[in-house]
C-alpha cells in the first residue's frame, strides 16, 4: 500500500464512517467468537469461556478507539469534533457570539478599509515602468519665501539640456476649456503636456497612436488623445473616433488615440481627471518666446525621469549647480536675492501630498480600535471561561491535556475571528470607496484603491493576531487553574490571581480612557458643527440653484466672440431674460464667476479717494461682479443707499460694498458717496460707492468677513461666470431647464458645477463633519467595547463572589447592600478610566483646535457631556450583572460551598 | 517467567514474523504468538488490533475478508513486500540488539 492508497483509505473512512464502523464490530466479534471457541475446545465451559473472551478484549469501544486512531483522519476526525463542539457552544451563547463576531466585523473592516487606502497611495509602486527613477519638479523663490512658483517653457528646456540629472522632461499645465463639436456642449478637463510625456510614462494606447516627437508644432498641435473615460462619457465608446474632429474653446483639434481605462495623469488636476491630453512645441502665439529666460511661468510643474543610474539626491545637486550657473549667466532675471532653486520630489511622494500623516494616524486609530475589540472579547471570554472553570477541569479528569484545552479555546476564537473577518471585508468594500470620496483632504488616485493581495495578506495578519489575542488570554487562566481545587466547586481555585484581575481592571480602564478621549472629540466637534450650522451667512441658501459659465476665448483672436465687454454685457442680458422666462423660477441674477458665497476668493487691492495710497498695508477687498437682482435673490438687504438697476452700465461707475468695509473704512453711513480707485494709478478706474449691504460669507462659515467690493456686472465683467436661479421647488430639478436657457442664447456654451446653494454650504462643512464622524465612529466602538468590558468584568466578579453574597444575603445583607457592592466594583474602574480619559483629552484636544469654531479646545460644556454620558451608559453596563447577583437564591449559592 | 506482556517495540516484528509464514485473522495471530512463545507472550485484542490497523496503514499488511474455519467471515492479514522488507530489518536490528544485550549480561 503506498501513500495514495493510505489517502483513499483515510478518505474512505471519513466518508463512509459507517461501512468502517460495522466491519470493526465484524472484525471485533470474530475476534472474540473464535478465542471463545478456542477457549471451549480446551474444556472451559461455553458461558464461561464467552464471559472470558469478553473480559480480554476489555471495552471494545475503546479498542475500536484505538484503530481508528491508527489513520491520519483520526486528527482530523477529532479536529472536525472540536470545531463542532465550538460551534455548538457558540451558538448556545447568542448574545456573546453575536457580540464577538460584530466587534471583529468592525474592527477588521476599518483595518482594512484604511489598509487599503495606505496601501495604494504609500506601500504600492506607481503603475510606471521604474517608477523610481519618476519625480516632480517645481521650483521655488527661497529669497522671497514663495514656494511652486512654476517653470516657463526655456527653463524647463534648459533644465533638461544642461542640468545633466533628467533622461526626459514633460510639462504638465491643467487647464479647462469649453467643449464643443459633439452632441451638446459641455465643461471639460485638459492638460497640455511634452511631447515625450506618454513614452515617459510607457503608456500605450487602446486605440490610435499617442504623441510623437513630430506633435511637437509651434503653438499647439491639433492632435488631442483621450482618455477613456472621456471616450465612453463624452463618445459613447464610439469606436470610429479616430479622426474626429471636435473643439476646445472654439480651438479645432483631432482625436489621434485613447487611453487605457487604467491611465490616471500622475500629478495636480483642476478638478477630476484630465479628458483631453494636449500637446505642441508651447511656443509662438500667446507663448513667451525663445530665448527669454523666466518669460511666463506658466506651467506649474514637470514630470521627470532622472537619467539611470543618477539617484535623487545627486540629481537635486545637479541642478543647484544648474541654477547657480543659470544665476550667474542671466543675473538681471535670476537676481541672487531671489534665490530661484528648482526641486525635486519622488512622484509618489508628490501625489500623496499631506495625505500620509493624517492616513497613517487613522491606521493608527484602527489599529487601537481592533486592539479594544480584542480585549474586550478576550474578557468577555475570560469571564466565560470562569464560568465554564468546572467544564474543563473536569475533562481534564478525563484525560484532556491543556494542550487540547487551549486547542478548544483558540478553536472558538478562530471560528469568531474567521466569521469577523469575513464581515470586515464586506464592511471594507463598503468603506473605502466612502472614505475615498468623503475624505477633506485629497487622495491620488493614480493606484487603484481596492482589496488586492497585499491588503488581504494584512487583513490575514490581523485576523489572526485577534484570533490569538482573543483565544490566548483565557488559555493562560484555563492551564493555570488547578483541577482538584476546581471540581471542588470552591472559589478558591481563582483566589490568587489577583495580578490577572489588576490587569483585566487596567484594560478596561484604560479602554474607557480612550473612548472618552475620543467621546469628548465628538463632542467638541458636535458643538463645532451646530455653531457653524448657525452661523449668520448673511443670506438665504433655501431654494437657490447655482451654476457656472465660462466665455470661452480661443487661442484665435478673431474666433473671439466675447473679448468685447460690451459683447459679454448682451449676452448677460439675454441669459437673464431666458432664466426668467423659466417656469417655477422666482428670480435669476448672473455675477462673475467668484460670486458664489461661501467658496472663497482672493482679495485684490484698491486705493481710497483722499487717502494716502495704500502701498504696504493697504486695502485690499474681495471684488465681484453682480447683475441687480444678486442681492435680492440671496435674500441679502440693503443697510444704506441703494443697489444696482439695469441702467449701471455706461454712465458713472458705481459700486457697492459689504458692512465689514463701510465700518473698517468710514464707520458705516459716512461710506456713501465716497470715490475709490481700482487698477494701476497710471490707468485708474474710479467707482463712487452708491450702498452698503450686509456681510454675506464669501469664505466659508467659520472665517471672518472681509471687505468686499460690488460692482454692476455690467461695468465690469469676466470670462468666467456665474449663475443663481431661485425656485419655487426642489432647485436641482431645474438644472435642466436653467441648462437649455444658456443654449438658448448661446448654443455653444455649457453651464456647469450646478449644484443647490445647501449643497454648497454641506461641501463647505465638509471637513468637519468628516472629522465629526470619524471621531463620533471612534467613541461609538470603543464606548460600545468599553461598557462589554465592564460588563465582563462584573460578571466575572459576581460568579467568584457567589458564594460570598450569599452568605451576606444569608446574613441579612438587603438587596440595595449587594447592588451597591457590585457597582462599586464596576464604577471605581469607570472613575478611573475617567479621570485618565479627561486628563488625556486634555492634552490631545489641542490638536483638533484648526477644526474647532468658537470652541475652545478645552470646553467644558464637551468634557462634562461626555463624562456624563460615559459614566451613565458604564452604570448601565454594571447594573445587569449585578441584577443577577442579587437576585440569587441564597441557599443555592451556599449549597456550592 | 511468567505470562507478561509484549516487549516494547517488539510486538510489529512478532506479527510480521507470525504473518511471514501464512494470512491469519487476528485471533489467530494472537493464538500463534502464545503457542509459539510457550504462554511467554500473551497479546490481548486491545493491543493487537491496533497494532494490525496502524501496519495496515504503514503498507507492511494487508488484509481480506475470508471465510473462516467456523463459516464465518474473517478480516485475514497478509505480508506485503514493504512488510517483508520491513521484517528483515527489524530482524537484523533485533538480533543485533540482542548480541549486545548479551554481551553486557554475560561480562
Amino acid at each position: 500500500m503506498d501513500r495514495l492508497t493510505n489517502v483513499v483509505a483515510g478518505l474512505r473512512s471519513l466518508f463512509c464512517s459507517r461501512r468502517i464502523e460495522s466491519e470493526l464490530d465484524e472484525e471485533l466479534e470474530s475476534f472474540i467468537e473464535a478465542s471463545t471457541a478456542e477457549k471451549i475446545s480446551r474444556g472451559v465451559q461455553a458461558g464461561e469461556a464467552a464471559r472470558a473472551a469478553r473480559v480480554e478484549m476489555a471495552s471494545s469501544n475503546a479498542v475500536k478507539h484505538r484503530i481508528r486512531a491508527a489513520g491520519w483522519e483520526a486528527g482530523f476526525e477529532s479536529f472536525w469534533k472540536d470545531v463542532r463542539y465550538g460551534v455548538r457552544r457558540l451558538w448556545r451563547s447568542p448574545g456573546f457570539t453575536i457580540f464577538a463576531v460584530l466587534a471583529v466585523t468592525i474592527g477588521i473592516g476599518a483595518n482594512t478599509a484604511i489598509f487599503s487606502i495606505v496601501e495604494a497611495v504609500l506601500l504600492r509602486s506607481l503603475p510606471f515602468p521604474e517608477p523610481q527613477r519618476l519625480v516632480h519638479l517645481t521650483a521655488d523663490m527661497a529669497g522671497t519665501g514663495i514656494r511652486d512658483i512654476g517653470f516657463s517653457l526655456p527653463e524647463l528646456e534648459q533644465i533638461r539640456a544642461q542640468a545633466g540629472a533628467f533622461e526626459d522632461v514633460s510639462p504638465a499645465w491643467p487647464m479647462d476649456g469649453n467643449l464643443t463639436g459633439t452632441d451638446k456642449p459641455s465643461r471639460v478637463e485638459a492638460i497640455a503636456v511634452g511631447t515625450s510625456y506618454f513614452r515617459m510614462l510607457g503608456t500605450r494606447p487602446v486605440l490610435g497612436r499617442l504623441f510623437l516627437a513630430e506633435d511637437g508644432i509651434p503653438w499647439m498641435s491639433e492632435n488631442t488623445v483621450i482618455s477613456y473615460g472621456a471616450w465612453r462619457r463624452l463618445f459613447a465608446s464610439d469606436p470610429k473616433i479616430l479622426g474626429r474632429k471636435i473643439h476646445l474653446d472654439y480651438d479645432p483639434y483631432i482625436v489621434v488615440g485613447v487611453l487605457p481605462p487604467e491611465f490616471h495623469h500622475p500629478g495636480f488636476t483642476l478638478q477630476g481627471e484630465p479628458d483631453f491630453f494636449l500637446t505642441g512645441s508651447f511656443r509662438g502665439g500667446a507663448f513667451p518666446q525663445h530665448p527669454t529666460q523666466t518669460g511666463w511661468r506658466m506651467f506649474p510643474g514637470a514630470i521627470c525621469r532622472l537619467k539611470a543610474g543618477v539617484n535623487i539626491e545627486q540629481a537635486q545637486s545637479r541642478l543647484e549647480a544648474f541654477a547657480a550657473e543659470t544665476g550667474r549667466q542671466y543675473a538681471k532675471d535670476y537676481p541672487v536675492s531671489s534665490g530661484w532653486k528648482p526641486r525635486i520630489e519622488p512622484l509618489q511622494q508628490h501625489l500623496a501630498g499631506d495625505s500620509p500623516t493624517i492616513l497613517l494616524v487613522m491606521e493608527g486609530a484602527v489599529m487601537l480600535v481592533l486592539l479594544l475589540c480584542c480585549t474586550t472579547i478576550a474578557n468577555l471570554l475570560l469571564a466565560r471561561s470562569t464560568v465554564r472553570r468546572r467544564e474543563f477541569a473536569l475533562r481534564t479528569a478525563l484525560g484532556a491535556s491543556s494542550a487540547n484545552l487551549i486547542r478548544q479555546l483558540l478553536l472558538e476564537s478562530s471560528l469568531i475571528a474567521i466569521t469577523g473577518t469575513a464581515g470586515g471585508i464586506l464592511l471594507a468594500l463598503f468603506l473605502t470607496p466612502l472614505i475615498v470620496d468623503s475624505a477633506p483632504f485629497s487622495l491620488p488616485h493614480v493606484n487603484r484603491f481596492g482589496i488586492n493581495g497585499a491588503v488581504l495578506l494584512f487583513t490575514l495578519a490581523a485576523s489572526i493576531g485577534t484570533a490569538l489575542v482573543c483565544g490566548l488570554v483565557p488559555s493562560f487562566r484555563v492551564v493555570r487553574c488547578n483541577t482538584v481545587e476546581a471540581l471542588k466547586e470552591g472559589g478558591s481555585a481563582i483566589k490568587g490571581d489577583s495580578s490577572g484581575a489588576r490587569l483585566r481592571n487596567m484594560l478596561v480602564a484604560g479602554q474607557f480612557a480612550v473612548s472618552l478621549v475620543l467621546l469628548i472629540g465628538a463632542a467638541l466637534m458636535c458643538r463645532t458643527l451646530l455653531l457653524v450650522l448657525h452661523v449668520d451667512a448673511g443670506f438665504n441658501p433655501h431654494h437657490v440653484l447655482t451654476g457656472s459659465i465660462w466665455l470661452p476665448p480661443p487661442g484665435d483672436p478673431t474666433a473671439r466672440r466675447y473679448a468685447d465687454p460690451e459683447a459679454r454685457s448682451i449676452f448677460v442680458r439675454k441669459l437673464l431674460d431666458e432664466m426668467k422666462r423659466i417656469p417655477g423660477v422666482e428670480a435669476a441674477a448672473v455675477a462673475t464667476g467668484d460670486a458664489i458665497p461661501l467658496v472663497g476668493w482672493n482679495s485684490s487691492p484698491f486705493a481710497v479717494e483722499g487717502r494716502p495710497d495704500g502701498r504696504g498695508d493697504g486695502f485690499s477687498a474681495q471684488m465681484t461682479s453682480v447683475s441687480p437682482e444678486y442681492f435680492q435673490l440671496l435674500g441679502a438687504h440693503l443697510l444704506a443707499g441703494r443697489t444696482f438697476t439695469a441702467a449701471d452700465d455706461h454712465g458713472l461707475r458705481v459700486a457697492l460694498i459689504n458692512e465689514t468695509m463701510a465700518n473698517t473704512l468710514w464707520r458705516a453711513q459716512n461710506a456713501i458717496g465716497k470715490r475709490i480707485r481700482t487698477g494701476p494709478a497710471e490707468s485708474p478706474q474710479w467707482w463712487v460707492i452708491v450702498g452698503i449691504v450686509n456681510d454675506i460669507k464669501a469664505d466659508g462659515l467659520d472665517k471672518p468677513t472681509l471687505p468686499h467690493l460690488y460692482f454692476p456686472i455690467y461695468q465690469r465683467s469676466d470670462y468666467a461666470l456665474s449663475v443663481f436661479l431661485r425656485t419655487a421647488t426642489r432647485p436641482e430639478a431645474q438644472a435642466a431647464a436653467l441648462e437649455r436657457a444658456v443654449r438658448t442664447v448661446d448654443p455653444d456654451l455649457s453651464v456647469f458645477a450646478m449644484r443647490s446653494m445647501d449643497d454648497v454650504i454641506s461641501s463647505v462643512t465638509g471637513t468637519k463633519r468628516f472629522m465629526l464622524l470619524l471621531l463620533g465612529g471612534f467613541a461609538g466602538v470603543a464606548m460600545g467595547m468599553a461598557l462589554m468590558g465592564v460588563t465582563a468584568v462584573t460578571l466575572f466578579a459576581v460568579t467568584q463572589r457567589t458564594q460570598e453574597i450569599g452568605i451576606r444575603i444569608a446574613l441579612g445583607a438587603s438587596r440595595r447592600n449587594v447592588l451597591a457592592l457590585i457597582l462599586r466594583q464596576g464604577n471605581r474602574l469607570t472613575l478611573w478610566g475617567a479621570a485618565a480619559g479627561i486628563v488625556g483629552a486634555f492634552l490631545l484636544t489641542r490638536f483638533l483646535s484648526s477644526f474647532l469654531y468658537r470652541t475652545s479646545p478645552i470646553e467644558p460644556v464637551a468634557f462634562v457631556f461626555a463624562t456624563v454620558f460615559l459614566v451613565g451608559g458604564s452604570l448601565l453596563a454594571c447594573y445587569f450583572p449585578a441584577r443577577r447577583a442579587v437576585r440569587m437564591d441564597p441557599m443555592a449559592a451556599l449549597r456550592k460551598e | 517467567m511468567g505470562q507478561r506482556d509484549v516487549v516494547q517495540g517488539t510486538l510489529e516484528m512478532m506479527i510480521l514474523k507470525t504473518l511471514a509464514l501464512e494470512s491469519l485473522h487476528g485471533y489467530g495471530v494472537a493464538m500463534r504468538i502464545e503457542q509459539v512463545s510457550q504462554g511467554v507472550f500473551r497479546v490481548n485484542p486491545g493491543s493487537l488490533l491496533p497494532a494490525l490497523a496502524r501496519m495496515e496503514r504503514a503498507g507492511q499488511i494487508k488484509s481480506e475478508w475470508r471465510p473462516s474455519e467456523n463459516n464465518r467471515r474473517a478480516k485475514y492479514y497478509m505480508l506485503t513486500a514493504r512488510g517483508r522488507k520491513a521484517l528483515s530489518t527489524e530482524a537484523e536490528s533485533w538480533s543485533r540488539r540482542i548480541s549486545a544485550i548479551a554481551r553486557i549480561m554475560e561480562a
